[in-house]
């Protein structure tokens, strides 16, 4: 080829540019990763399943409201059966207001008969089974010892001698 | 929008292909994953089964009993029994829960030691029921904590003496 009086030869420049274009590529090195979505992504979704199954709370085991549980580490799972709550001054049963403590203590009969009534309730579901008697009792870790010693006393004459004493423990 | 839809298709006709905005949903997935770490229940509800008598006496069965009677909250006599007959009987008197706590496991290790010897026999078939006599002075946090003590060690036959006050 030739430009005006120059003679340029075509495979020599071709090479020239060639030469020029492939040392520019190896001057610049990349050094940033481009962020790999797909994998993280994958993650995310895995680690928010992984949270909603294994943490969140059940319904049913929501503690009634005053009640602080005492610590213990060798608690079982938790049945789903009647549930006592007794706060510093109330007695609850199936999260309904009884009376107070001091009013139960005094006549026993209060909690008794409500409890005969859950009994007799849950015999005309269940027919054909044999009452196991069995109770979840919540309550506050303050109140005295010898007022639930009294209380479980209560739930044994209505027949509920399998009580359950609910506690807080490490999450397993 | 999540998705962009490419509309480069010839002739006035839209492509089918579509392009997942995955920046939004990454964002989406975050704010998921910090909600759901604030809002994690870390402590879980436990039972302590407890079995509660009402009327006559169970029949003898082989084996030791254990009497448990809270003086105040960080003060209990140990008892343990046989047929009736005390084979064993000690005082825990500490300051501090934690130290009693520490105490009357070390006095429960010591004497389920020494009641088996040399028996290959399993606990509960050793010491076949715990009884715990409260005291005023004591809460049932206090009570609580002695239980998780027993059936750490495997007393899982427990029951609670009635008493007023």
């Amino acid at each position: 080829m030739s430009f005006g009086t120059v003679s340029v030869n075509h495979d020599l420049f071709a090479h020239h540019l060639h030469a020029r274009a492939k040392r520019k590529k190896v001057a610049k090195k990349t050094l940033a990763m481009g962020l790999m979505l797909t994998p993280m992504v994958d993650m995310f979704s895995l680690l928010v399943i992984f949270l909603l199954q294994f943490f969140s709370s059940s319904p049913d085991m929501l503690i009634t409201q005053g009640v602080v549980l005492p610590k213990a580490v060798s608690g079982l799972e938790v049945q789903q059966v009647p549930v006592v709550s007794l706060t510093l001054t109330e007695v609850y049963l199936e999260r309904k207001k009884l009376a107070t403590i001091d009013e139960v203590i005094k006549s026993p009969g209060i909690l008794g008969e409500a409890l005969a009534a859950v009994r007799k309730d849950w015999m005309k579901v269940h027919k054909n089974e044999k009452f196991l008697g069995q109770v979840n009792l919540e309550a506050h870790e303050e109140i005295k010892s010898t007022i639930i010693s009294q209380f479980m006393a209560i739930l044994a004459a209505q027949h509920y001698g399998s009580i359950q004493l609910l506690s807080y423990g490490d999450a397993s | 929008m999540g998705v962009s839809v490419d509309s480069s298709g010839g002739k006035g006709r839209k492509s089918l292909n579509s392009e997942l905005n995955l920046v939004s949903f990454v964002d989406l997935l975050s704010v998921c994953i910090c909600f759901l770490l604030m809002t994690a229940v870390w402590l879980q509800v436990g039972a302590l089964q407890v079995k509660q008598s009402f009327g006559t006496e169970g029949e003898d069965k082989p084996g030791y009993d254990l009497n448990i009677a809270f003086i105040s909250p960080t003060e209990v006599n140990v008892e343990i029994r046989s047929k009736g007959k005390i084979v064993q009987k000690t005082q825990i008197k500490e300051t501090t829960k934690e130290a009693f706590s520490l105490a009357l496991g070390k006095n429960l290790d010591e004497t389920i030691a020494k009641l088996k010897g040399t028996q290959q026999i399993a606990i509960p078939d050793l010491i076949v029921a715990a009884m715990i006599t409260p005291t005023p002075s004591a809460n049932y946090g206090n009570m609580v904590s002695v239980m998780d003590s027993l059936r750490k060690r495997q007393i899982i036959n427990i029951g609670v003496v009635p008493k007023a006050g």
